[in-house]
């Protein structure tokens, strides 16, 4: 499917898969390094770099497990390099330790979840079942990833590379959520360009580049001394989450301004949701939409201005699982919106919504 | 899911080139700009089963990537028109490959059927793989969806690079799927 069609321009108009636009971007913001374990609905994403990677002279090694994998993703971070790894469900839950030891040892990486129908191994149609993993840190210990939810190819191409470059500046692990309908949707998009986030990154001085000249580096995880340098380390993590938290809280909004019903949802039910919503605008419904691009950190100022704004709007939480950013909404909401306005339609185990559900669903609460 | 928008059901077995013929729509889109979005089924899939492409044209921007009712459909197969005959929205132009489906054998339904001697005709060429693009052919013709020059073009992106020799054969097929409908 994917093809290089060189029009003479910088950006090309291309068509791929959701899964092989996430290989393409990681190889354009300078991804060295990339370790994999396949699995479906995303070993696109390995099959395109087996091939793009050893063109490029860039480092492809598909590990012997996920565990492996994400072992391997510490390594090259630790040694400066950009690394990706991807996976879904069942294979993220086995990179969860290394997780933590990434996020403990300050180490940027990306990490893309497909997301299929869990628990266990679950099914390979799409879901959304893993955002409790994916905001709550998911391994041990306090700790954030930085979260992010394409809706579209354009998307996952753009997503990775600012991935990439949030990484490195803030040093931590960040995931694309995506999931099996993202991944394997085709679509054409921009092929742009790499394009940085920030004008001027901060050098890697940690990396353990070798230490001729000077003092060693060490990227470490065990903190036994001093008593207090494991909360002293906890510390300092949490500032820096907060920092994430005040800076980087991405959200878009259609139609919410006046709007007596808001739809919240992210990824493909986004997309399915805004079907509806759009065929109830055309009936002089107003339906409105607060679609997250990060999940976390999560954009609950933004919503809570928009609860405030809209006196006596309900919200309709719209999950490919059984209720788990539901909790977010009600969290962020829980001092201006009354518990019974946050509504709920979702289901688990790789079930989708359609257009047409989630239109009688609006219907139904406008009804009652 | 605005009305304007046109939602293609292909479908066949695996390797009947039901995916190829999506790619090419997608194409022919991007030559004739047109917003499209396509999911194809993946997973357990195996050669001789079921294969499918979902495929969205639109003017506009197209939103949900969910297509419950297809308004329009290539059935490669027997097995696909049975299993998915119901799904397509009644009065919908359907493009049957009748040297596969036996109309008079086949479940009744309220559709717009123009059948297409794809298979036996791609025989006849000397490539049976290329019954996909007859069939693409006459779908373009039957509906005007696109025009043939887009597809053309949309074809000469798909067949890239080492598949380039095939180009030529899918372009005289093309144009055959055309000129049998009226």
């Amino acid at each position: 499917m994917a093809e290089n069609n060189d029009t003479g321009s910088d950006t090309k108009r291309v068509l791929m898969k959701g899964n092989e636009a996430v290989g393409e971007a990681a190889i354009k913001a300078g991804c060295l390094c990339y370790f994999a374990y396949p699995i479906t609905p995303q070993t696109e994403t390995p099959e395109y770099l087996a091939k793009r990677m050893e063109q490029e002279n860039l480092i492809f090694l598909q590990a012997e497990s996920e565990v492996a994998a994400i072992n391997m993703v510490f390594g090259a971070s630790a040694a400066g390099a950009r690394v990706m790894t991807s996976s879904s469900s069942p294979g993220i839950s086995l990179k969860q330790e290394g997780i933590s030891y990434i996020a403990g040892g300050e180490l940027p990486c990306v990490i893309i979840n497909v997301v299929r129908g869990g628990p266990g191994l679950g099914n390979i149609e799409a879901a959304q079942a893993d955002y409790f993993q994916s905001t709550r840190g998911g391994g041990h210990g306090d700790y954030r990833c930085i979260v992010l939810a394409p809706n579209s190819v354009q998307e996952c191409y753009d997503m990775v590379m600012n991935a990439f470059d949030l990484a490195d500046f803030y040093r931590v692990p960040v995931i694309i959520q995506s999931d099996g309908i993202i991944g394997q949707l085709v679509e054409p998009f921009d092929m742009h360009p790499y394009k940085p986030m920030f004008e001027k990154l901060p050098p890697k001085t940690w990396a353990l580049t070798g230490c001729a000249g000077r003092k060693p580096n060490v990227v470490r995880t065990l903190y036994l001394n001093p008593a207090n340098g494991l909360e002293m380390h906890n510390r300092k993590l949490e500032e820096r989450y907060k920092k994430i938290h005040s800076e980087l809280r991405w959200s878009e909004t259609y139609n919410c301004d006046d709007a007596d019903i808001i739809v919240i949802a992210y990824g493909a039910t986004s997309r399915i949701a805004k079907s509806a919503i759009k065929k109830h605008n055309t009936n002089g419904v107003k339906v409105g939409l607060f679609r997250l691009k990060t999940l976390w950190p999560w954009p609950d100022v933004e919503l809570v201005e928009i609860a405030k704004k809209n006196k006596d709007v309900k919200f309709l939480v719209i999950e490919m699982s059984m209720g788990q950013m539901l909790e977010d909404v009600q969290l962020s909401l829980m001092d201006v919106v009354p518990k019974k306005d946050i509504l709920f339609y979702g289901m688990g185990g790789g079930w989708n919504p359609t257009p047409d559900g989630v239109y009688e669903k609006i219907s139904e609460i406008i009804n009652k | 899911m605005s009305d304007k928008e046109i939602n293609i059901l292909i479908a066949g077995f695996g390797g009947q080139g039901v995916i190829l013929v999506g790619n090419v729509l997608a194409y022919s889109c991007i030559d004739a700009g047109k917003n499209v979005c396509a999911m194809a089924s993946y997973g357990a899939e195996v050669r001789g089963g079921t294969a499918k492409a979902l495929i969205s044209i639109s003017d506009y921007e197209i939103d949900s990537p969910i297509i419950e009712r297809p308004n329009l459909a290539i059935i490669m197969n027997a097995p696909s028109f049975i299993k998915y005959i119901d799904t397509i929205l009644p009065g919908s132009p359907v493009i049957i490959n009748s040297s596969m489906i036996d109309m008079d054998k086949a479940p009744k339904s309220k559709h717009d059927i123009v059948k297409v001697d794809a298979t036996n005709f791609a025989i006849r060429m000397g490539n049976i793989k290329v019954a996909n693009i007859v069939m693409l052919g006459a779908m373009i013709k039957k509906t005007g969806i696109l025009e043939p020059q887009s597809v053309t073009n949309g074809m000469k992106r798909a067949f890239y690079k080492g598949k380039k020799g095939l180009y030529y054969i899918n372009e005289s097929a093309f144009k055959a799927g055309y000129d049998m409908i009226a």
